[in-house]
């Protein structure tokens, strides 16, 4: 697990966003309400820049006109056809099981922490020059398998995915719904009065 | 497609065959007099208004009438010894679901309109339902009236021959806009299904862009408006509103079904946030509400091509065998189709999803 330094906290303030590239990928940092989080700027969906979309409050309704909303500014929706994601989860809205958008773990660290750390060098993680008095975000990215650029740099200017480009490809519409299982009608709705009035004998 | 060809054809012992889509026609304006109240006998005995018109489809169109389903004396439909020899005992069919078509949406006066509902309704108990213990019937509405609609089904929504309310394809409005609520509630209410039919004389154009010219566009440009109101009823919401509803669409076909299932999945995940009611892909909504008659097939050049589309629906449980009677589109009905699938499909589609629609008890 390499660890990388992507931003001061108080650069992205509440409601923000700053996209990095780190280790060869293109990353969007969003805060919200003071928490940090972290996802790939790959869509999904066909490879959009995701973490370049809006966002917006989570809507709901049970029936038809009763609105609810919360979450404001909590669902990130790609640029490119506006599919939705929780920020929180990286779960899209449309197929939350099968359709999600890498995340990693974003950590806020005082720079003299991170001096410290990087004296006794923490593997994986990128040496300063670190101020003592800003907290910096910290991002965590596993190892690519098969490739050992994670370890290469902050900003390694390989450009986006490289070698994960084949892995979402392989996914882009196979992650589409697939065909669901044949619904059956409710029970509750074959209940019915009119079995008295049978089918001839 | 797994399993081999088998739907056999009149072989009642194959599950018993339910047609869902048999025409009962007024044969005139006379027939429905014991069933509608005085001042509207006399106002038709000396006006000109004669009631509605009784069917959507042109007088001697080759479509409108199989030969031989016209009697002596009346139109086409308005035999119930016909029906049954033409229809019930030759395919032997257990159960027929009646459509009839007289058109009460035609009619701009609504007490008009909530009178001669309840007149064919009660003409349909007395002349067919309780002579003929294998038919079953729709409720006509006046479906522009809503709240009188609801009141209707209301009155006779639980009859046990009654198993649908008919409700034209072609409408004034949407029926997922809000105006509709009241009838959808009735609907539920009494347990009913939502038979949505070929037609509609609602006043405005069968197609969104204006006028056709021709019974020909009208008539095979009307699988749009099937579209449109399934459009209309998921995005509007009548579904999670009315959670018990079951659509049947008649006389729409099918074969246009998948691609607009992809189509609308596909935009609902980015347009979702107007509707959030949509809780769900539409298509899963669709395969769980609605269900759709074989007749008229809209005839793939292939044996291959139409068991794809039949694939493609992704449920074995949406499609309804109908004769469409007396309307023609196979000399052979039960020959034309079942025989080409599989026999387990073939099976769900004479009987078995008819039943479990529209709440029919198992043959003892
Ligand atoms: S690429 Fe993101 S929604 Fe299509």
């Amino acid at each position: 697990m390499a660890r990388y330094i992507v931003a001061t906290a108080d650069e992205i303030p509440p409601g923000g966003r700053k996209i990095v590239e780190v280790a060869g990928r293109s990353i969007g940092v969003f805060n919200l309400g003071g928490e940090f989080f972290a996802l790939r700027n790959r869509c999904p969906h066909q490879g959009g820049p995701l973490c370049e979309g809006k966002t917006f409050g989570l809507l709901q309704a049970r029936v038809p006109g009763a609105i609810e909303y919360s979450r404001p500014g909590e669902i990130l929706t790609c640029a490119w056809h506006g599919w939705e994601f929780d920020i929180r989860t990286g779960r899209s809205w449309c197929a939350p099981e099968r359709l999600r958008v890498r995340r990693y773990e974003v950590s806020v660290e005082p720079g003299d922490a991170l001096a410290a750390a990087a004296d006794a060098p923490a593997p994986g993680l990128v040496r300063g020059p670190y101020q003592a008095e800003p907290r910096y975000l910290v991002v965590e990215i596993a190892p690519e398998r098969g490739s050992n650029r994670a370890a290469s740099g902050a900003t390694s200017g390989h450009g986006r995915g490289g070698g994960r480009r084949g892995a979402f490809r392989r996914r882009g519409w196979s992650a589409a719904p697939t065909r669901p299982r044949p619904t059956r009608w409710r029970r509750r709705a074959y209940s019915s009065s009119r079995s008295s009035y049978g089918p001839p004998r | 497609m797994q399993g081999s060809p088998g739907g056999s054809g009149a072989d009642a012992g194959a599950g018993g065959l339910i047609d869902c889509d048999v025409h009962n026609t007024v044969p005139r304006v006379e027939a429905l007099f014991p069933y509608l109240p005085p001042h509207w006998v006399e106002h038709v005995r000396q006006s000109v208004f004669k009631g509605a018109g009784a069917s959507y489809y042109p007088k001697n169109a080759p479509v409108a009438a199989r030969p031989g389903s016209v009697p002596p004396d009346g139109p086409a439909g308005s035999s119930l010894a016909l029906l049954r020899e033409q229809v019930l005992d030759p395919l032997g069919v257990e159960v027929a679901i009646l459509t009839c078509l007289y058109a009460i949406d035609s009619l701009h006066n609504p007490e008009a309109a909530a009178a001669f509902a309840s007149a064919v309704n009660d003409w349909q108990i007395a002349e067919w339902l309780d002579r003929e213990p294998r038919l079953r019937a729709s409720i006509v509405v006046p479906v522009q009236l809503p709240e009188l609609a609801a009141r209707e089904i209301d009155r006779v929504g639980d009859h046990p021959g009654f198993v649908q309310v008919l409700l034209p394809a072609r409408s004034e409005h949407p029926y997922g806009s809000r105006l509709f609520h009241p009838l959808w509630a009735a609907i539920a209410r009494r347990g009913l299904v939502a038979g949505i039919h070929f037609g509609g004389a609602p006043g405005n154009p069968p197609f969104p862009s204006g006028w056709p010219s021709y019974f020909f566009e009208e008539y095979a440009g009307m699988a749009q408006v099937f579209q449109s109101q399934l459009a209309s009823i998921v995005s509007e919401g009548v579904l999670d509103l009315f959670p018990t509803t079951r659509i049947a669409l008649i006389e729409g076909g099918f074969t246009w079904l998948p691609a607009f299932m992809w189509r609308f999945d596909k935009e609902w995940r980015n347009l979702r946030q107007l509707v959030p009611w949509v809780k769900r892909a539409p298509s899963a909504y669709l395969r769980e509400h609605v269900r759709l008659t074989v007749q008229p097939l809209d005839a793939p050049p292939t044996t291959e091509d139409l068991l794809d589309t039949i694939a493609q629906l992704g449920s074995d449980e949406l499609l309804l065998f109908a004769t469409d009677y007396p309307h023609r589109h196979a000399a052979d009905p039960l020959q034309a189709f079942l025989p080409h699938l599989p026999a387990a499909l073939a099976r769900k589609i004479r009987g078995e999803n008819a039943r479990a629609l529209y709440g029919l008890p198992r043959p003892a």
